[in-house]
């Protein structure tokens, strides 16, 4: 779909004197009574806005802000675009281009599509200097003729890139800095030639630290003074990450869904999943993206 | 013999082979031999299906559910510890408490559940005293398999025995009780000649088990205090079903269904889980399989060529199951050896009367399941014990498991000859 045929003409506000974000939010939601029919409450959608904003997270570092709410029955989408004359400061963050919007109560894919593909607009310098430089709605509307807003929204778009890694070589003391360090509490394995072989779980290091007969009984609340890991001081030398990594029996591809993603992270009580592609791993997805990125954007 | 005879006998030989090789699932061949023997034409689908002793299933299945809703309060793992701080964790003492404790739990438990839950608390009191796990590992298996003995629910082979038989469980108790007691008093004699001066900890080891705290290890008490009442009704039924017309499946079963509705009885599934489902149908491949054979008239002509080898001698003829099945026990599984003995000693009974038979039954139990211990892979007990001491590090080979099981073994058959002679006969 494209994305300039979710956008108006009339809904474009180019180079508008604005001096802080909630002149941008008003002036956006004045013109968008002004050109549509709506029945909603104008001050109670402002509202809604403001309390959205304080929860953070719609700032972007691109220069980009997307102030937004979920209406209860709104039943439309409505995205007006409003690019101030000059850089306004919102949270310290100097943001060239506010896009408001405002669609119903139900997690509507097509918005989180829009959100996605604006955040992936912003982030290529030039076009989006181009685009917050444009002088008019018509010249705005030609810039984006040609970006495509994706059909829906994938576990690509959700997932990070720059994650700690392993080798199979490196020891468990090694892999336990490395946890600690990036405070993650999942890391992928992968050869020399950057081949995806397995990944380690913080749950699985620690495993390690607890020996078998004790996890046999279940239960070591009778027990006092154990030192459970006193093993794993001992080895953490000696025993390598290719013998308690795991083999990654649940995946992702770039290309699978977000309730695809939703449904093996919760039915196998994951919080990490790695995402590959030809046996190639190009990213992971945290269920904390999900949080983030879908539920509270 | 005829073609049919031939190609059961085949069939039953093969699927017998593979079953006590552990190469494949024995839950699967017997459940293939059982059904190609229907294919096949050897046994009636309707006969075949008769076959299958429900007293049996049932008794399985009720104790399975019965023990797995009580072992997830901790009650086992209480008496360990309980047991261990009760000697103070005076090594050798501890090792004959924890035998003591194998055999009593399997008298009522399987002998796999018993050392399954026994093992890991066994290793952690023998790592926390700075010794090796290995003796007690290795006697708490020997041990099981020598208390699983005394009770109709103690072991399979009896669970079997009792049902063809119709021996109820105090006749397992009276007729087993005290052999089994001899031996394990011997068991324990052996134990201690050869592990006494190779135990020996320091006071500050020993403080250690005396800082467990047993009473942390019962996880749900209001479900032990359920457990507790269930198990002691169950285990009174048993004493008197014989004069209340009753079975023992009958008893385990109400037991079991009253259990899952006193512990909230909202999911059955949960419970369900702790059902062998496997060993379930691995019983109902083997009736099938050895009901074939009787159809066929080979077990007739097994049981006479041993009443004509023994003259119809009752004396000699229950020696001879002690030894046979001893012997056989030990080196395969004694399930479908026993499966397969039971029509063989029902047979004898049509020649020589039901009367005459009864020590013979009693000789395939003691020998059957004393034999088990005969090597490691004599008894699964052996098996599961060894296999949980490896995984934490302690490898316990064949030869060192079968050095010290197969000479209690020698010893526990030869007393059981004498018994067999003496009182049984």
């Amino acid at each position: 779909m494209k994305l300039s045929s979710l956008l108006e003409k009339d809904l474009i506000l180019n180079r508008v004197p604005v001096k802080n974000r909630e002149d941008a939010v008003r002036l956006s939601i004045d013109r968008l009574f002004d050109k549509k029919k709506i029945i909603f409450d104008k001050d109670k959608i402002i509202e809604e806005i403001n309390a959205r904003d304080k929860l953070g997270g719609t700032v972007f570092k691109s220069g980009l802000a997307i102030p937004h709410a979920r209406i209860k029955e709104y039943g439309d989408l409505s995205i007006v675009v409003c690019i101030p004359d000059h850089p306004v400061d919102v949270e310290g963050q100097p943001v060239d281009c506010f896009v408001v919007m405002i669609t119903s109560l139900a997690v509507s894919n097509l918005y989180l599509q829009v959100l996605a593909a604006l955040a992936k607009l912003s982030n290529d310098k030039d076009f989006f200097h181009a685009l917050t430089n444009s002088t008019s709605a018509e010249a705005f509307l030609e810039l984006t003729s040609d970006k495509y807003v994706k059909k829906e929204l994938t576990v690509e778009d959700l997932m990070s890139t720059d994650n700690g890694i392993l080798k199979p070589e490196m020891t468990l003391k090694d892999a336990t800095d490395i946890f600690y360090m990036k405070k993650t509490s999942y890391l992928p394995v992968l050869s020399e030639d950057g081949h995806f072989l397995g990944e380690l779980r913080i749950n699985d290091l620690i495993s390690v630290g607890i020996p078998d007969y004790a996890k046999m009984i279940g239960s070591l609340s009778f027990l006092n003074s154990f030192e459970p890991f006193e093993k794993l001081m001992n080895e953490e030398d000696d025993i390598l990450v290719s013998s308690v990594m795991k083999q990654s029996l649940v995946s992702l591809t770039p290309e699978s869904s977000v309730v695809e993603a939703a449904l093996k992270m919760t039915q196998g009580n994951f919080r990490h999943l790695p995402v590959i592609k030809d046996g190639e791993l190009i990213g992971i997805l945290n269920i904390m993206d999900i949080l983030n990125k879908v539920l509270r954007r | 013999m005829n073609t049919l005879m031939i190609l059961g006998l085949v069939i039953f030989v093969v699927s017998f082979v593979l079953i006590s090789s552990e190469k494949i699932n024995k839950t699967i061949i017997a459940l293939l031999g059982a059904f190609l023997f229907i294919i096949l034409g050897i046994i009636g689908q309707k006969a075949a299906f008769e076959e299958i002793d429900w007293n049996v299933i049932f008794l399985l299945i009720g104790m399975m559910v019965i023990v797995g809703i009580t072992k997830e309060t901790g009650v086992f793992q209480y008496a360990a510890i309980k047991t261990a701080k009760a000697v103070k964790g005076e090594p050798i003492r501890i090792l004959i408490l924890f035998s003591f404790l194998s055999a009593v739990f399997s008298a009522f438990l399987d002998n796999v559940t018993t050392v399954m839950i026994l093992t890991p608390v066994i290793i952690l009191v023998a790592v926390e005293l700075g010794l090796s796990p290995i003796p007690f590992v290795i006697s708490s298996a020997v041990a099981s398999n020598i208390g699983g003995t005394a009770t109709l629910i103690g072991d399979p082979p009896n669970i079997m025995i009792g049902s063809a038989a119709n021996f109820g469980f105090t006749d397992f108790l009276v007729n087993l009780g005290p052999i089994v007691a001899v031996n394990f008093i011997l068991l324990c004699l052996i134990i201690y000649l050869l592990f006494r001066k190779k135990l020996k900890v320091s006071i500050e080891r020993r403080a250690r088990i005396m800082e467990f705290d047993e009473s942390r290890s019962i996880k749900d008490k209001k479900l032990l205090i359920k457990s507790m009442i269930v198990i002691g009704l169950v285990v009174g039924g048993f004493l008197i079903h014989d004069h209340v017309g009753l079975k023992p499946a009958t008893i385990a079963m109400f037991g079991a269904a009253l259990l899952m509705l006193i512990a909230g009885g909202e999911d059955v599934e949960h419970f369900f889980h702790e059902i062998e489902w496997g060993t379930i149908f691995f019983f109902i491949g083997l009736f099938i399989l050895v009901g074939g054979l009787v159809e066929l008239g080979i077990i007739e002509i097994l049981s006479s060529a041993i009443l004509s080898f023994t003259e119809g001698d009752i004396t000699l003829t229950a020696e001879l199951v002690v030894w046979l099945s001893g012997i056989m026990s030990a080196i395969v599984d004694n399930i479908p050896y026993v499966a397969t003995m039971i029509p063989m000693v029902e047979n004898m009974g049509h020649a020589v009367g039901a009367e005459a038979v009864e020590p013979i039954w009693w000789s395939l139990a003691l020998g059957s399941c004393f034999g088990g211990n005969g090597t490691m892979i004599g008894a699964s007990a052996n098996v599961v014990g060894a296999g949980i001491a490896g995984k934490n590090g302690y490898k316990i080979s064949f030869l060192e498991f079968t050095k010290y099981s197969s000479f209690i073994t020698l010893i526990t058959l030869i007393t059981t000859s004498f018994y067999v002679y003496f009182i049984i006969l």
